[in-house]
């Protein structure tokens, strides 16, 4: 007694000492985590520019100019005074700067070329462009710029130009479109990439000297000038690094869809934008150093010598010291380890208060006994329960949310969504093509049901009652029972496609038999008639034989006591009079699973309509499934096909209650 | 007087004999019409991927003569790889089904915990739940978890949901074994662990069997959900590469489109020749109903 006294005085010394020790080791923690934290926190929010949207941004000496996609320039100075201003009739699509001669280039998609006095904002020329400039670049030494524009969609030029007169030295017409064009280090070569998802070096006559492989459209290149190594950046948001002669060094896929990547100027820092809104800072290897989420598209990440830019096609700009860059790694890591040991730290911090408290410890240690105790069950359910939190009831929660809101393809990140009710609910009804399909929905579930109750329990009881003659079961029952549950082997993709051969009105089975036999004014194209076309899609599978339900009715029949019959024979029962007191009471939880199952797949199933019409001709033979599928993909309405998945949901679930109340006949 | 009654007694039985053996023709003539009718597509699918183009147009029904076997050529040039990603897709996909629902149906039907009814609820709740209601989150998160266009988009959400279903008729069937099985097992010091692998799982070969082959031709035909997630042909699974194959030879050579039916067909006979017997005994024994 008094030495387990003893021993629970030490377990409560022992607690105290480690309240202290990790009281003292957790604010340490949350310090670390707070300083780190801040640091990573690089992007400052840039008070200057326009209301609208920025596209372009270029630094020089003193001045920052601004180009917007409102067809503006703007310049400001040091403190982001606007130093002058020049409107012009497109957007932005790029800006170069003659540092010589203070002069600053901008192309245009008005199709023109502008060249400003830098400090002034003098008009001094405008040269005419092929087409809407995209890219531009300059080379300072031979004052020539290199031009991208497209005349239209299938006309495209990259073209050099000399920036004194205006005159194109070099026209080449390429047939894809070249978002993006840059001189290589020594301006010796250039290099273009296309929407093909191809990048080319070309030299400075024109001629193609190699080409390399980027996986989708290219939307930027970059090129470092002190290694000479290029960077593309596809639609796909995949970054690819290749050497001067195009050979790819490395890969990395991002998440998001690509739009800008930037070099800094030393070659040590890479950067992309997406049109999410995501910016990834990269070092040269590929390795991710830092992430930041933006609201809107990024349109450009400028590297400057100190300071450094993120334009987004907003009125937000922000800005980040260019020097931070070199610790952002370490502070990364250390806000991210800081976090977990903070985390662990206040988890043994609980452990250790529960411990210290008598009550509570022994609440504890139940706890943890029944658990041990039940080990092997939970451990066993554990995979089970895992996947099923991840892949359903995550995703059940989330369409419940989103049924409520507006997300679409138009949004592009996730803080743009916006709560709207039940405006989702009432456009089912007003806009028509779901209540439509409703309507075609009905007929088919009804000819399901009557297609289920029918053929298939014919069958069975034409199988159950094949006997010998000895009144035992046959050898042909066992035939049979094979050959009806034969032809479920064919793939269900298969079966349509097949049926809707069949119903082909050139070269169908059914048309043919037609002619044959005589009835050609009967000759129709089945699925393209709106007449039709509903019935023929319920005709498919003729003659109905459901090999799944045929098996679940036989087994009920063939699990009914024989001792029943024998009873019933006695009275001087019928067959008749079998089936209705018998067989149906007795393989009614077969008929209850059958009935649900068909009505949940009838209700959600479209595959075999979009397989064969598409929910055509018109909307004959719609279906709300179709609309949902649609409305998720071609149309891309998230939130209203969240909604529509909401209402069948709702529908099935008071479906399956109503069938669960059903009273079945239960054999012991 | 004894004789009488004999006779009496055996003109009845052949006067019932006959009037059986009527029934049973009668019984048999019906049914066999109604396979020959089930069919008649599969029939059909074998003769037409035998015919060129010009035999399409002719007549329909005359014998291919010659029998067009480049046809299969064709076919097997652009179907195969799809078709060995769908039979290990299917199969890596099934296998975890089963496994996961093994595992599950066991522990609800034959172990006591707290927090049982719960969990089993919960999985139960599931089969309520449409498929279409989670496939615009499902397809978003399987794009933020990175997994598109790779094997574990069909797997993770085919596990997921096929072992709902799973456990529950494992547990229907597993709770139907004699409970004194496991107990003298436990008497004679097996684990929890054995007695579900040395006595629950031999026992529950017909269910698991069902399992297989119900999931197997579940997946196999799957369509709407790999025609989202797998975007490269070359991961494709071949119920959406046949989509895709009919629609570009759907006009030029319906030979080979037939031809490729009939290869997309082949695994699940292999599949089903191996397995029909046990498939046949799971679903009949009375395991599956509500």
């Amino acid at each position: 007694m008094k030495r387990k006294k003893t021993g629970t005085c030490d377990l409560t010394r022992i607690c105290l000492v480690l309240l202290v020790a990790l009281a003292l080791c957790l604010p340490a923690a949350v310090a670390v985590r707070v300083y780190s934290f801040q640091r990573t926190g690089i992007f400052e929010m840039v008070e200057f520019g326009t209301n609208f949207q920025n596209n372009k941004i270029l630094v020089e000496s003193d001045i920052t100019y601004l180009g917007t996609y409102q067809n503006t320039i703007l310049a400001f100075d040091k403190s982001g005074g606007d130093v002058w201003s020049y409107g012009i009739s497109g957007a932005i699509g790029a800006m170069e700067y003659d540092t010589d001669r203070n002069w600053l280039i901008v192309g245009s998609q008005d199709r023109n070329i502008y060249i400003f006095d830098g400090t002034q904002g003098e008009l001094l020329a405008k040269y005419p462009a092929q087409g809407k400039v995209y890219d531009l670049d300059y080379d300072p030494a031979a004052g020539q710029l290199l031009v991208s524009c497209s005349m239209n969609d299938s006309k495209h030029f990259l073209s050099t130009m000399d920036i004194e007169t205006g005159e194109t030295l070099l026209n080449v017409k390429i047939k894809q479109v070249a978002r993006s064009a840059r001189f290589s280090p020594d301006y010796r070569y250039f290099y273009y990439g296309d929407s093909r998802g191809r990048v080319y070096k070309l030299d400075r006559n024109g001629e193609t000297v190699v080409s390399g492989k980027a996986q989708t459209e290219v939307r930027s290149l970059a090129v470092s000038h002190p290694t000479g190594e290029v960077y593309a950046l596809d639609v796909k948001g995949n970054l690819f690094k290749y050497d001067e002669n195009l050979n790819q060094i490395f890969s990395v896929s991002l998440v998001g869809e690509g739009r800008t990547v930037g070099v800094s100027d030393d070659g040590k820092w890479v950067a992309a934008g997406t049109r999410e809104g995501d910016v990834y800072i990269l070092d040269s290897d590929g390795a991710v150093h830092f992430t930041a989420r933006q609201t809107y598209d990024i349109s450009q990440v400028y590297f400057g010598e100190d300071v450094s830019y993120v334009v987004t096609l907003s009125p937000e700009l922000f800005r980040f010291s260019t020097a931070r860059l070199d610790n952002i790694g370490l502070m990364t890591a250390l806000s991210q380890w800081s976090l977990l040991v903070a985390i662990v730290l206040a988890i043994l911090l609980a452990a250790d208060l529960i411990a210290l408290f008598p009550r509570s410890r022994m609440l504890a240690i139940r706890c943890f006994r029944t658990f041990y105790k039940y080990r092997v069950a939970y451990l066993m359910l554990l995979p089970s329960i895992v996947l099923i939190l991840i892949f359903n009831y995550y995703n059940i929660f989330q369409a419940f949310y989103y049924a409520f809101t507006d997300w679409s393809q138009a949004t592009k990140t996730m803080r743009e969504v916006n709560f709207i009710g039940f405006d989702n609910f009432v456009k089912m009804v007003t806009e028509g093509y779901f209540l439509l399909g409703v309507k075609n929905l009905l007929i088919m579930m009804a000819c399901s049901f009557l297609k289920l109750l029918t053929i298939p329990l014919l069958l069975s009881e034409l199988v159950f009652s094949m006997r010998n003659r000895h009144g035992e079961s046959s050898r042909r029952r066992y035939c049979f029972r094979l050959l009806l549950v034969a032809p479920m082997v064919v793939p269900g993709v298969v079966n349509t496609l097949m049926w809707k051969n069949i119903y082909d009105p050139n070269i169908g089975a059914l048309n043919s038999i037609l002619d044959t036999i005589g009835l050609s004014s009967w000759k129709h194209s089945w699925l393209g008639d709106p007449q039709t076309a509903l019935g023929a899609i319920i005709c498919m599978g003729f003659p109905w034989v459901n090999s799944f339900a045929f098996l679940v009715y036989y087994g009920g029949l063939i699990n009914i006591p024989q001792d029943l019959f024998e009873a019933a024979k006695v009275d001087g029962s019928t067959p008749a009079w079998n089936f209705i007191h018998i067989h149906l009471p007795l393989i009614s939880p077969q008929l209850k699973m059958l009935i649900i199952t068909t009505f949940i797949n009838s209700v959600q199933d479209y595959g075999h309509v979009y397989l064969l019409t598409q929910g055509g001709p018109g909307t004959a033979t719609y279906v709300p499934g179709l609309e949902l599928y649609f409305a998720a993909t071609k149309f891309g309405q998230y939130g209203y096909a969240c909604a529509m998945g909401l209402v069948m949901f709702i529908v099935i679930l008071a479906g399956s209650l109503f069938n669960l109340r059903m009273k079945t006949h239960e054999l012991n | 007087m004894k004789d009488v009654a004999k006779t009496a007694n055996n003109a009845a039985r052949r006067k019932r004999d006959a009037r059986q053996l009527s029934f049973q023709t009668a019984v048999t003539a019906v049914t066999l019409i109604f396979v020959l009718l089930a069919f008649i597509p599969i029939f059909l699918m074998l003769f037409l991927s035998l015919k060129s183009q010009a035999q399409f147009y002719s007549n329909i029904w005359a014998i291919p003569n010659p029998p067009q076997w480049q046809n299969y050529d064709a076919a097997w040039s652009s179907l195969f790889r799809n078709m060995i990603n769908s039979v290990v897709t299917v199969s890596v996909g099934t296998l975890l089904i089963v496994v996961l629902s093994a595992m599950s149906g066991y522990v609800f039907a034959r172990l006591e915990f707290p927090g049982k009814k719960i969990l089993f609820l919960m999985m139960l709740a599931l089969m309520m739940v449409p498929g279409v209601l989670t496939l615009t989150p499902n397809y978003k998160l399987i794009q933020r978890l990175g997994l598109k266009n790779t094997w574990w988009a069909l797997w993770l959400p085919w596990a997921s949901g096929g072992q709902v279903m799973g456990m529950y008729l494992c547990r229907t069937f597993i709770s139907g074994q004699p409970a004194s099985l496991f107990e003298s097992a436990r008497i004679d010091g097996a684990t929890e662990f054995k007695a579900f692998f040395y006595i629950a799982v031999p026992l529950a070969k017909p269910i698991l069997a069902t399992l297989v082959v119900m999931n197997m031709i579940s997946l196999y035909g799957h369509f709407i959900w790999p025609l989202l997630v797998i975007e490269s042909n070359t991961k494709q699974v071949i119920s959406v590469a046949i989509q895709t194959y009919s629609s570009s030879t759907g006009i030029t050579d319906y030979g080979a489109m037939i031809a490729g039916f009939v290869m997309a067909t082949v695994p699940l006979v292999v599949m089903f020749s191996f397995s029909s017997r046990l498939y046949i005994e799971g679903i009949t024994s009375g395991a599956v109903k509500a």
